[in-house]
Order: structure tokens, then sequence, then C-alpha cells
């Protein structure tokens, strides 16, 4: 059955669309268009090719598209309504309450563990170090009377006395 | 001072001030997209509800969601009817007393076909404009002056492409199944490739 023009009846036409439509859907899910291209798309903002997303959430959802379109159409078009002053109030109190990005320098009294750590550190440290030195000093005093007093030891005090140089 | 001059960059950074004039200025927006949404159900007296859980998500995980509008896409007013309409679609669903989307019956003398084998189409058979205008035409019965409105084209548009689509439908359905002789006596079940 066929129009005038060559085409199907309207009625053929739909039951056509009805089996190429089903098979459309159940090649590839669509999603709901994204948030920024919906709203540049109600504003007429969109080449015929941007608009290719929303235009297939259209004909995969025409119920729910369509419903949400002329909802968000006449939401637009219509007169803003006055606001109850107590959501308004609500409203006002969300604001978040943004965190200090620098912190306030510590006073010295909170910073005195702190201090003292690195003032015991610093002071063992010294300490033993100095005691270090003392000790491998005193262990060479020794060491070295010995050496001195055996530079300046004369030949004589190397020999053994007369009497027993000689063999009876 | 108007939506659209808000600004946003201080409102993120926490200005008080510009947070109140973005209530001042949004809440109506906000609040008119709410009640249109949920008219549908019945449910306009729980528009506050839907409009605090917007500001809510707004302003959630640090401006989060506020952070995505593009101003360079859209008005502020109209991302934000985006975002209330979804958010009060939530809602409803939320609550399960949304209306369930009505199931496309078949017209009187027509039969559902049965399964039958799955048959290729090609997923370019129709542009995306010429899909959604023959399913708002065919499956959401509007006529041509409705489809135009919805869709922000001219009625003329709106002709075409439907001439387009019946066209292309015609050939391929000529070309694939010649043994049908026309769209009505179509294979019972088609699948995309």
């Amino acid at each position: 059955m066929s129009t005038g023009a060559g085409l199907p009846h309207p009625k053929d036409a739909g039951a056509a669309w009805s089996a190429v439509a089903q098979a459309l859907r159940e090649s590839r899910p669509i999603s709901e268009p994204d948030v920024n291209l919906l709203a540049a798309w109600l504003e007429g903002r969109l080449e015929e090719s941007e608009a290719a997303p929303v235009e297939s959430w259209i004909a995969a959802n025409p119920l729910e598209a369509s419903t949400r379109l002329a909802e968000l159409r006449e939401s637009l078009t219509e007169a803003p309504p006055n606001v109850p002053h107590k959501l308004l109030l609500r409203l006002r109190a969300l604001r978040p309450q943004r965190k200090s990005t620098h912190q306030p320098m510590p006073s010295f009294w909170r910073r005195m563990p702190q201090v003292a750590a690195v003032a015991a550190t610093l002071a063992i440290g010294l300490f033993g170090a100095y005691g270090s030195y003392e000790m491998g000093l005193r262990g060479s005093l020794p060491a070295l009377e010995q050496e001195r007093q055996f530079a300046q030891a004369s030949l004589p005090e190397f020999l053994p006395p007369e009497d027993e140089f000689f063999f009876d | 001072m108007s939506l659209q001059d808000s600004d946003i960059s201080r409102l993120i950074a926490g200005d008080r001030s510009a947070w109140d004039a973005f209530v001042r200025s949004a809440a109506p927006v906000v609040l008119a997209a709410a009640r249109r949404t949920l008219e549908r159900a019945g449910r306009t007296n729980e528009a506050d509800d839907v409009v605090q859980q917007v500001f809510e998500k707004l302003v959630r995980d640090d401006f989060r969601l506020l952070r995505t509008y593009d101003p360079g896409r859209a008005q502020l007013s109209t991302w934000l009817s985006v975002v209330t309409n979804s958010a009060a679609l939530d809602h409803l669903r939320r609550l399960k007393r949304a209306p369930e989307p009505r199931e496309i019956l078949p017209e009187d003398g027509e039969t559902t076909p049965p399964a039958a084998d799955p048959l290729p189409i090609p997923r370019n058979l129709l542009t995306p404009r010429q899909a959604a205008i023959m399913a708002l035409l065919y499956e959401r019965e509007l006529d041509v002056s409705e489809v135009a409105r919805l869709l922000g084209i001219t009625e003329q548009t709106v002709r075409s492409a439907h001439h387009k689509a019946l066209t292309r439908l015609r050939v391929y359905f000529s070309e694939e199944f010649p043994e049908l002789g026309d769209a009505k006596a179509r294979p019972a079940r088609i699948t995309g490739k």
C-alpha cells in the first residue's frame, strides 16, 4: 500500500519505522546526553552533527525524551515563581565553609616538644663527639710519652753493666 | 543581578555575597523546573525538597557539579533547568511513584510480529535527526508543528527530514526484501549490525 508520492502509507511507514527503531535500539544502548550538551541543544546552539547525541537519545526514548524536553522548554519560558523565604534561607545556609589554606604559626609553647627534641639530639651528639675526642687523646698520651723517652734515651742505658759485659 | 551575571569563580571561592546573590537568582529557575517536572506525578508540593537537593548537589564535593558548567555552551538558567529536571526525575524514581513509560502497543489490526531470524540493518540508514522525527511522529504521535517546537526546528525542516526518512526506508525495504512488496509485510525482527 503506497501513497501517491510513491511513499509507504503512513501506517506502513510507522510499521517500517517500528522495525528499524527496534533494531537500532537493540544494536546500541543510547545514554542520556551530557547536561552541557543538552542545555546547548535546548538553546539551539548546535549544528545538526553536534546535535546527533541528543537526537539519537530522542529517537531511542521518544516518550521519555519528549516529555522531558517539553517540561524543560515550558519551565524556561514561564515566568519564574516566587521562592518562599524559608526556602531561600535554607539554600543560603548550604554555602560550604571554606577551609583556610594557610595554617597559623603554632605558638612557641605548642612547639616546645619539637624544640626540646632537637636540642637534646644536638647535645647528645656534641657530648658524644667531645667524649670520643677526649678518650682518643688520653689513650694515645702514654704511648707518646714512651716514644719520647725512648728517643731521648742514650746508648749506655741500653747496654748492660760492665761487670756483666765480660765473661769470667 | 541576573543569573547569567553570577560570579561562579567568586562563588566557588567561598564568597558569601556571591553565594547569596546566586541563591536569589537561581532559586526561581530551579523551582520552576522542579515544579514542572514533578507536575506529571502530581507531586509539586515536593518541589522545595527537590530545589534543596539540587543546591546540595551543586555545592557537594567542593562545587564539583557547578564546576562542570560551561558558560560558552549555554546560559546558566538553561543548564540549571536541565540539572533540576534530572534531579526531579531521580526524586520521583526514588519514591517509585513515577509513572512508568507507557508501552507502545501495535495499532488495531496489527499483530506483534513473531520472533524471526535477526536480519542486519545499517546503522546509518537514517540520520539521528530523521530517526528522532520518525520516533516523535510515529511513536509519540505528535504532529509536525509539535515536533518542530520540541526539536527547535522549523516545520519545513521536519517535513523535509520526514520525507527523506520515508524514502530511505522505502528504498531499504524494497532492496533488502523485494519479496515483501511493502514495508507493512516486513520481517518480524530486525537487528542492527
